[in-house]
């Protein structure tokens, strides 16, 4: 009987409706427009659509008169007769990889169902996950630290993401900040007491002056929102901030960045091998090292990750037990880099009938 | 009808009763030629209106005007072509602007009656994203070797339009796909270079920190190091392969849509673009009011294509 309603169901589409459409995949959130055009033969007095309580409609094509009951939405009137779409998303993020809401749109004629079409939205989110990690490492004298800590990530369900790693120091999460920024400030911070005549100096290579100008606004800023740390003393660090943002130095800082460019774009260049390790991944900070500072400590590390429409997800931990067996130098502030293996497990989603 | 759908909705209403009174007001300043609207279309990238009308000036008429006619320039439309229908050729300039009057000389025409006038106006940005919806899909799916984008395009509210003329046609409707290329460029550079560009780095580090030591240690490794690369080679290369002349060979689009600018998009404070926003166009009337296709990106073969790039810009020699 089911079989036979579904039957009657495309049969009576193909006489009644000559163009229908839902996008075939979506983000969480992500707008998905929808569709139907039918003969102008076709009368009804209103149209229904149903739509799961985690749905919105956030946009109507042709619509002039409608009402929202919760999760029922009644058409009153069109502008033209015979075509209507909307733009529906979710309210709130998806807990599974792949989910799907169903969407029925009913056409009504003397309160009975004259026709009806059933959408189905197909909602991907991406996922990350530990696969492998070890336990316990172990510090020995000769423990060749490149090669310490080696994680699996995994990656799945569907869209690409961008994943921040964020370290434990005294007992806060901070985040990994971009090198680009580091650099300039380490070399703005050594410069900006020296006056601008002993900074001439040749530029070896051509930059863009636009693209100076916009790195170099962008840096500034950032320091003043705060983002790039300044590791200097508190009277040169409020110094420094005033320095910066006196449009009068602006040709100083100006100078300093391009002198520097090709040390930058070094570091720019090196900055963006790292920051997409991996297909579907860009890695904000680039890749992670942990800091050790005495033996007690146990390694935490946190990936927080978002998908490409900003929705941030729940972030993954990983702990590490430190065990220090060294013999010398046990005081040692060791940089370990965190070694990531991606192991890819996306899911793709059918694009509709394509021609290209 | 929530607040933000109530305002939108009144300002689409508004900019059309606006474009509306503009158009009537022609239209009644036209009227000693029995003017008749023909089309109307809306050229969604380049945010014009034109409309053509149907003039009828027979010897009659032309007698009983003065020789010269003025339309007083309040609905910012401008007189753009005359062409004369019984003839069919274009009528040389006979609307001219004066700074606040469209001046017809009436001498300039010949003697044919029947004129088709085109006259165009500027659309805002708002009006249009009210008129018609564009949307695209934000991550690509994964096909083999291809990546697939959905595109759809809808008239959200023709009618005001259909209330005057049976045809309306909203052209050049425009769609923008991000394809994200940053991984295509990351996995063609050698490791080589990678390491050559972190010697480079080091280097350049010891010599601002005047670490003596380290500096002359790493200029003996960078000078006997072969295969010398400039930084700005490499980020231009990348420009240029995410330009349009170059990508355009590794996109398609499905019909109704055709390709439109390609260019790429680079984040501030980084050197290499990330992604590279293609634009797809469509036309929207009456009668199809919604355009449905997918966007295909040949990743494979532009992959192929960027590891072919590289290997003839970078030093040949490893180190």
């Amino acid at each position: 009987m089911e079989l036979l309603d579904k039957e009657m169901n495309s049969s009576e589409a193909q006489t009644i409706f000559t163009s229908e459409y839902i996008a075939p995949w979506a983000l969480p959130k992500e707008e998905i427009p929808v569709h139907l055009i039918w003969k102008p033969t076709m009368r009804f007095d209103h149209i229904q659509i149903l739509l799961t309580p985690d749905m919105t409609v956030k946009e109507f094509y042709n619509v002039d008169q409608f009402e929202r009951l919760n999760s029922e939405i009644k058409i009153r009137k069109l502008f033209t007769p015979n075509f209507f779409g909307f733009v529906v998303s979710t309210i709130e993020q998806i807990k599974q990889s792949h989910e799907q809401r169903e969407i029925t749109v009913n056409f009504i004629t003397d309160g009975k169902i004259q026709h009806s079409r059933t959408f189905t939205a197909n909602i991907y989110r991406p996922e990350l996950s530990i696969i492998e990690k070890p336990d316990v490492i172990v510090l020995k004298d000769n423990s060749k630290l490149d090669e310490l800590v080696t994680i699996s990530l995994g990656l799945s369900g569907f869209g690409r993401m961008e994943i921040t790693t964020e370290l434990e120091i005294g007992g806060k999460f901070e985040p990994n900040v971009e090198p680009l920024f580091q650099e300039m400030t380490r070399r703005l911070t050594t410069t900006f007491r020296s006056d601008i005549s002993s900074l001439e100096k040749k530029n070896k290579i051509k930059i863009n002056p636009e693209f100076v100008k916009k790195t170099t606004q962008a840096f500034i800023e950032s320091i003043r929102k705060g983002e790039v740390p300044l590791t200097m003393n508190s009277a040169d660090v409020a110094d420094f901030k005033e320095w910066i943002q006196d449009d009068s130095n602006q040709e100083k800082i100006v100078k300093v960045v391009s002198e520097h460019l090709e040390n930058i774009l070094i570091e720019s260049l090196l900055y963006y091998f790292d920051r997409y390790p991996t297909e579907g991944v860009a890695l904000s900070g680039g890749s992670p090292s942990v800091i050790i500072k005495s033996a007690v400590e146990d390694l935490k590390l946190r990936f927080k990750y978002r998908d490409s429409l900003r929705n941030e997800y729940e972030p993954v931990l990983v702990e590490i037990a430190v065990k220090d067996s060294r013999t010398r130098n046990r005081d040692k502030e060791l940089k370990i880099p965190v070694n990531i293996k991606w192991v890819h497990r996306q899911i793709n989603p059918t694009p509709l009938e394509v021609k290209c | 009808m929530s607040g933000v759908e109530i305002a939108s909705a009144i300002a689409l209403a508004q900019a059309t009763k606006e474009l509306l009174k503009d158009l009537n007001v022609l239209s009644e300043q036209l009227k000693p030629f029995n003017p008749d609207i023909k089309s109307f279309r809306i050229d969604y990238l380049g945010r014009n209106s034109e409309v053509k009308y149907l003039l009828l000036i027979p010897n009659g008429i032309r007698r009983q005007l003065k020789r010269k006619v003025e339309i007083p320039a309040i609905t910012g439309f401008r007189f753009y072509e005359m062409w004369d229908l019984d003839k069919l050729e274009i009528v040389n300039s006979p609307w001219a602007f004066n700074g606040e009057k469209w001046v017809l000389d009436v001498t300039k025409l010949p003697s044919s009656e029947k004129y088709s006038l085109t006259v165009k106006g500027r659309i805002s940005k708002e009006f249009l994203e009210q008129l018609v919806s564009v949307k695209a899909a934000e991550n690509p799916s994964r096909q083999e070797e291809k990546d697939f984008y959905w595109i759809h395009s809808a008239l959200t509210n023709a009618e005001a339009f259909r209330k005057i003329w049976t045809e309306l046609n909203v052209e050049q409707v425009n769609a923008n796909v991000r394809i994200g290329v940053e991984r295509m460029f990351t996995s063609t550079i050698p490791e080589g270079i990678k390491e050559k560009l972190e010697l480079q780095q080091k280097l350049l580090g010891a010599i601002a920190s005047g670490n003596r030591d380290e500096e002359q240690r790493l200029k003996i490794k960078y000078r006997t190091m072969k295969g010398k690369l400039a930084p700005s080679e490499l980020s231009d290369l990348f420009m240029r392969l995410a330009s349009g002349d170059f990508f355009a060979d590794y996109v398609t689009v499905e019909q109704p849509y055709v390709m439109n600018a390609i260019e790429p998009i680079k984040e501030i404070g980084t050197v290499v673009p990330e992604k590279v926003k293609v634009g797809v166009q469509t036309d929207l009337t009456y009668k199809n009011p919604t355009a449905k296709g997918n966007l295909c990106f040949l990743r494979h073969k532009y992959s192929l294509a960027v590891s072919e790039k590289v290997k003839e810009v970078l030093p040949k020699r490893r180190s």
